[in-house]
């Protein structure tokens, strides 16, 4: 059975602008940008709203027909789930969204990915550590 | 093994394991003979006390905070800087489990008051104590330090110990300004913040840092941290400031050159501004260099990554940084070729700013 609710992982950190979500994932090294309908999607998320309700939302904010949304929606849920930004379950709490609708037409959600960070991340877990004094080997 | 999860590493209640631990290492340090005179700097807020255990390559650790040194404060921070290979000084077993921490060497889960990184390719351990107001740095043997490692001392200690601040952030950026204001300079790996940086030393523009500096973020004021300048070797020819150094700091492989401007241009480094923007370079790969508005948004893209990644900050870093890109104009620095251009243009618009500038990006 398809998932229909989202949580937002509680390894990610984001801050919202006018027209924008910066999104940082400390796991995996990507940092994220949402624009246009994906910070609409993303604001829905946060609220605790299922895929069902995302759906009806969109269609309020951009005065489309629903089955225009689907297929990009579900892309774009999928896209959030690989990327390990939410995760499938039931949301802790959930909170109203605000009524709005936007002038502008309706494109697909995009997921702005970078990656340059990642580096700066790579793990290098400890292996040895000495018996005696308990404490890791120097490499 | 243990990822880091901003929100999955609760400290635990429990606390005697980390106050016996910091006990155990002080009494080693107190013992230890001889003991020789500490050495101050201050941070604002925070005085630093720097006791050397062992024959310690004290330059290592203070020659990049020279131009911080400044009389003790009660109720500072005591370091003790623990060089085992000439001390003999060991630590104690540790209190925790391994499997806490992380592949970069945090330790997780320690009761409140504590943090700690063990640096696996350098052998350091940093430990803060924040309520004995103690932090030790520890290592097999400093000589076999990295170089590059000297150009940041106490960094972990320094943000570990504000973090738990609201009103001070350390980030990563360049910064350069007057007495009468500055700029910070941001940007992706590759961006031009440190050539940009850099292109302000013989200007009017002092110079406050090329790599991490820290933020009052209720006085909005920029405060040095390290007076220590780094150049790809490549690079050189284009700042004529340092080339009479550069014989003084050969670079090591694949490294990039380092000069250490207090002790040759004092009067270049400052020790701080008021902030009055956020600037994020962009080279055109043209001449000129010119200056258009950025958004806040463009501001974090280009501080809070880096800055989160070089210091395994979790979100306290990041909501202070988008704190901090709300509250004053940002900029797109679009670079030239033409490096005299670049302290000019952040000039001239340092001067077209309100002298109370806080209006929004």
């Amino acid at each position: 059975m398809p998932t229909n609710q989202y949580c937002i992982s509680p390894a990610i950190v984001s801050e919202h602008f006018d027209d924008e979500v910066i999104i940082v994932n400390m796991s995996r090294g990507h940092y994220y940008s949402l624009r246009g309908s994906a910070a609409v999607v993303w604001q829905g998320l946060e609220a605790g709203t299922s895929k069902d309700g995302l759906l009806a939302y969109l269609a309020g904010t951009y005065a489309t027909n629903e089955a225009e949304l689907s297929k990009p929606l579900n892309s774009f849920l999928d896209q959030l789930v690989d990327e390990e930004l939410v995760l499938e379950g039931t949301p802790s709490q959930t909170s109203p969204l605000p009524v709005r609708t936007l002038s502008k037409p309706f494109t697909p959600p995009l997921l702005e990915i970078y990656t340059d960070m990642a580096s700066l991340l790579t793990l290098d877990p400890i292996h040895d550590v000495s018996p005696v004094e308990g404490w890791p080997i120097k490499k | 093994m243990a990822h880091q999860k901003i929100d999955a590493h609760q400290p635990s209640t429990r606390s005697s394991g980390e106050a016996h631990f910091t006990q155990l290492l002080a009494d080693r340090c107190r013992s230890f003979q001889p003991q020789l005179s500490a050495r101050s700097f201050g941070f604002d807020s925070l005085s630093l006390r720097v006791i050397f255990i062992g024959e310690s390559h004290q330059d290592f650790f203070t020659k990049a905070i020279a131009h911080r040194a400044s009389p003790p404060l009660p109720n500072g921070l005591t370091v003790y800087v623990i060089n085992h290979k000439t001390s003999g000084v060991m630590l104690p077993q540790p209190c925790w489990d391994w499997q806490q921490a992380d592949g970069h060497g945090i330790i997780y889960g320690l009761a409140a008051g504590y943090s700690a990184t063990f640096q696996q390719d350098t052998g350091v351990f940093t430990w803060i104590a924040h309520t004995e107001q103690l932090a030790f740095v520890w290592g097999t043997d400093f000589a076999t330090v990295p170089e590059w490692e000297r150009s940041f001392p106490f960094r972990y200690i320094l943000h570990k110990w504000f973090e738990e601040q609201n009103r001070y952030v350390l980030v990563h950026a360049g910064a350069v300004g007057t007495t009468a204001g500055g700029v910070l300079l941001t940007g992706r790996g590759g961006s031009g913040k440190s050539t940009s940086t850099l292109a302000c030393l013989q200007s009017r523009l002092q110079y406050a840092g090329d790599d991490f500096v820290m933020i009052d973020l209720e006085a909005l004021f920029v405060h040095s941290l390290y007076n220590v300048a780094k150049l790809e070797p490549g690079n050189l020819s284009r700042f004529p400031a340092l080339q009479p150094l550069a014989n003084e700091y050969p670079a090591t492989d694949g490294q990039k050159l380092q000069f250490y401007l207090h002790q040759h241009y004092p009067s270049v480094v400052t020790k701080g501004f008021p902030l009055k923007a956020i600037m994020l370079p962009h080279f055109t790969g043209g001449t000129h260099t010119s200056l258009r508005p950025a958004t806040p948004a463009d501001a974090l893209k280009a501080l809070a990554p880096s800055t989160l990644a070089l210091l395994r900050a979790d979100q306290r870093t990041f909501q202070k940084m988008a704190r901090l890109v709300h509250q004053i104009p940002c900029f797109w620095l679009e670079t030239g070729t033409d490096l005299t251009q670049i302290p000019e243009a952040i000039d001239s618009t340092l001067q077209s700013l309100p002298t109370d500038a806080t209006a929004p990006c």
